[in-house]
């Protein structure tokens, strides 16, 4: 089982955070998960040190999980900036939110989602939903060689 | 006495000389009483001068008179001279008798004439006169040479008339020599006239008659003249006509219409009669002058009868001259204006009614002139003051000789032009109403996209937690902090939050549907039925039993929202036949009147009729979840889809014998089947 793989979450409800990182853990998913808690600070993980050289010394992940609706920064915009930066325009990202409003799916997918995953209210359905993207994400989805 | 005259020069008596004896007193004698005759002798002389050469005396015989007295006297002295040596006494007598009877007379005549001497005139009177007389004169001249110009004035202008009267003179001799005094020209002008001409003598009888009477009595003139107007027109016609033969009769002329039989038929004609009268007014005979005017008379009832037709007219009519005056005036147009007929015609139509327009009167006629007419609003006055707003149609006409008349229809619009206005005022609160409307709506909308939005993300969110943390409670610590109790507690809540995850669901399925835009296209409803079946058919357990889709129903519909539709009212058939013995699901289409009505039936539970009202209120349920899972949000899904489309949808149903729900889609030509 590959492990190096980084995950970034980006989630601010902490219940979902939690749901979502116990449901990983327990789908048999050890990648390290960095959890950024609105869109700020996401984009501070992806682009630190705007002013600083172009070379990162932060590791990118290779995976994002994205809810839509953040503070700060919404999650559509924070997956527009994704998607215009070279160094993070392959990151398979997955809109991972409560929604099922038609407008936010394809709104999500005309910015360039890889996914769309709707949380279920029902937590088995919810692990089950987690477990499956994470274990074809992580496990079987072959990334961009870097 | 005889004796005295024989012997009168007889010196039978004693000179003078010789009783004086002195010799100087005979010369004294001598010389004074010849001195005396030589004067005495001179003065009458002078007088005789006098009387001579004033011929203005006022008694120049007393004049005389005295000259002869005086004369006398000095004869006397003479004879005194003679008798000194010559003694004929008897000659000196006689001589002094008549010198005393000639001074007596004077003396007498003088006595008598001296009062009227005395008046006459001094010679300081007669000065005064004289110089009066004197200003008079002058005067009398300037006046005189005033009248002297003045008839100079008089003289040229006598000759002046006198040249044209010998001009005209000359010129009528010249007319009259050529056509009146000529019997056969006169006959032959006569023929010419289009009329009937004739001369009729005072006594009634034709004196001479034009040819046309040929051809209005069937005989030629010569049979005519002689005979008696009676005769021709029988003593009827006469009697009708004698007012006005009384009256030509006394040398007035006249002229009247009348309705005459004439052998040739009868016509409306008017006759002039002139009398001939010489210049005593004693009348010889008279002129007659017929004219045939049956056709005019014709017309003119014709016009008449269509005046009074235009009379009958709703619409207010009027005609005038171009450039002048009202020459027709309708009934209607009385009434609208309050003028009558009579006030009306003659006046300047503009000036009546007080025309407000934006062109002056003369600029307005022009452009009928050259369009040939006219159509628009005006504004006109009517009598009592009040402001009217017409609707005002004129059209030239002109008429065979000429004359341009305008024929002008007025029709009254003042009361709908103030409904327009009202209207008007009313569309335009309606419209700041509308955009007031709209905008409170596009605010509710809006509200509602946030409301969606918000219950999409944030109101599942908690429910996950409940759900999900009871969850991890239970997987994580069996038996160690829960009894079978707890459990059960649990499971309770997660099923809650279950049922709301699926309320939520549904309301924004609900709402989706408002917000969605409607995209009508001419679908198949048979078609997405049937898919519909399909997939309840294989998505669950049971099987459905019998269903019949009539064919080939059509419908002008968003195509999206009417599978929603199909899929709740399909899906609920299927649910509620689901404890049937034999269950049976129809969906088809019948035609009410130009309306397709499109139906679901089913042979399922049904329902009581009392509750119909209630079955498409959201969340509204007739059955409990235990009977029939479900939240009640089909229906309402149903009516709000049917709503868009302008349509509606109820249900009839009897509890235990099935269902039937019927809905439309608004009025459009393309629902048939």
């Amino acid at each position: 089982m590959v492990t190096n793989k980084l995950i970034l979450l980006i989630e601010d409800n902490p219940d979902d955070e939690e749901l979502t990182l116990d449901a990983l853990r327990t789908g048999g998913v050890k990648n390290e998960i960095v959890v950024a808690h609105d869109g700020a600070e996401a984009l501070d993980f992806l682009f630190p040190a705007q002013s600083s050289t172009a070379y990162s010394s932060t590791r990118l992940p290779e995976l994002i999980l994205l809810d839509l609706k953040l503070p700060k920064v919404s999650g559509l915009e924070v997956l527009r900036r994704i998607r215009s930066r070279s160094t993070t325009r392959h990151i398979p990202t997955v809109v991972l939110t409560s929604s099922s409003e038609e407008e936010d799916i394809n709104r999500s997918y005309e910015v360039g989602a890889n996914s769309y995953v709707r949380k279920p209210v029902e937590f088995d359905e919810f692990v089950q939903a987690v477990q499956s993207l994470g274990a074809y994400w992580v496990l079987f989805n072959e990334g961009p060689r870097i | 006495m005889t004796q005295f005259f024989r012997h009168l020069l007889s010196t039978d008596f004693m000179p003078h000389s010789v009783c004086l004896r002195l010799p100087g007193l005979i010369a004294l004698h001598a010389v004074s009483d010849s001195l005396i005759a030589l004067a005495y002798f001179l003065i009458p002389v002078s007088i005789i001068q006098i009387v001579h050469r004033r011929r203005d005396l006022v008694f120049p015989w007393i004049f005389l008179l005295f000259g002869l007295f005086i004369l006398s006297c000095g004869t006397t002295h003479l004879l005194s001279v003679w008798t000194l040596w010559h003694p004929v006494y008897r000659l000196d007598a006689l001589v002094k008798a008549v010198t005393a009877i000639s001074s007596l007379l004077t003396a007498v005549l003088l006595i008598r004439l001296s009062p009227r001497v005395i008046t006459l005139p001094s010679a300081a009177d007669l000065r005064t006169t004289n110089d009066r007389l004197q200003a008079e004169i002058v005067g009398h001249r300037q006046a005189e040479q005033e009248v002297r110009e003045l008839n100079a004035h008089l003289k040229r202008s006598v000759a002046e008339r006198d040249a044209a009267i010998a001009s005209l003179n000359s010129y009528l001799q010249r007319q009259g020599a050529a056509l009146l005094h000529s019997e056969r020209d006169v006959q032959f002008i006569m023929d010419l006239l289009p009329a009937l001409v004739a001369y009729i003598d005072k006594n009634g009888y034709y004196r001479r008659v034009n040819r046309v009477y040929q051809d209005w009595f069937g005989r030629p003139p010569q049979d005519i003249q002689g005979r008696h107007i009676s005769e021709l027109l029988g003593s009827e016609y006469v009697d009708r006509i004698q007012p006005y033969l009384a009256s030509v009769l006394s040398c007035k002329a006249v002229s009247f219409d009348a309705e005459v039989r004439y052998p040739a038929g009868t016509r409306t004609v008017n006759i002039t009669y002139t009398p001939d009268c010489d210049s005593d007014g004693v009348v010889r005979g008279l002129a007659a002058l017929t004219t045939d005017i049956t056709d005019r008379k014709l017309a003119e009832r014709q016009l008449q009868r269509h005046a009074d037709l235009l009379d009958q007219a709703m619409e207010p009519l009027l005609v005038w001259e171009l450039g002048g005056s009202i020459e027709y005036w309708n009934r209607a147009a009385e009434e609208l204006y309050g003028y009558s007929a009579s006030e009306a015609v003659g006046r300047i139509s503009h000036e009546l009614l007080q025309t407000s327009h934006s062109l002056t009167l003369r600029e307005f006629e022009a452009v009928l002139e050259r369009e040939g007419q006219w159509a628009g609003e005006l504004i006109h006055s009517t009598r009592g003051g009040r402001q009217i707003v017409v609707e005002s149609h004129h059209r030239l006409v002109v008429e065979p000789n000429g004359r341009k008349l305008i024929l002008e229809s007025n029709r009254d619009v003042t009361e709908r032009k103030q409904n327009e206005s009202a209207l008007r005022r009313l569309n335009e609160t309606l419209e700041s109403r509308v955009q007031e409307r709209t905008r409170q709506l596009t605010e509710a909308n809006q509200e509602l996209e946030a409301f969606s939005y918000s219950v999409s993300h944030d109101l599942r969110a908690p429910l996950r937690s409940v759900d999900g943390f009871g969850r991890m409670l239970l997987r994580d610590y069996p038996g160690r902090v829960l009894d079978q109790r707890g459990i059960h507690y649990i499971e309770r809540m997660s099923a809650a939050t279950v049922r709301m995850g699926q309320l939520i669901e549904d309301l924004l399925n609900l709402s989706q549907i408002s917000r969605t835009l409607l995209r009508r296209e001419h679908i198949n409803l048979s078609l997405i039925a049937g898919e519909v079946v399909a997939e309840l058919s294989s998505s669950h357990q049971r099987p459905i039993g019998r269903v019949m889709i009539q064919e080939h129903v059509q419908a002008f519909a968003d195509p999206r929202l009417m599978r929603i539709l199909l899929e709740n009212l399909l899906g609920n058939a299927w649910k509620f036949t689901g404890k049937a013995s034999a269950p049976e699901i129809e969906f088809g289409c019948s035609l009410s009147g130009k309306e397709s009505v499109y139906f679901v039936r089913d042979t399922g539970v049904g329902f009581d009729m009392a509750h119909v009202d209630q079955l498409f209120a959201p969340f509204h349920r007739l059955h409990s979840a235990q009977e029939f899972e479900g939240t009640g949000i089909g229906l309402a899904i149903v009516q709000r889809i049917a709503h868009r489309h302008g349509g509606r949808v109820w249900g009839e149903g009897k509890l235990g014998s099935g269902a039937t729900f019927f809905f439309t889609l608004g009025s459009t030509d393309n629902g048939d089947q």
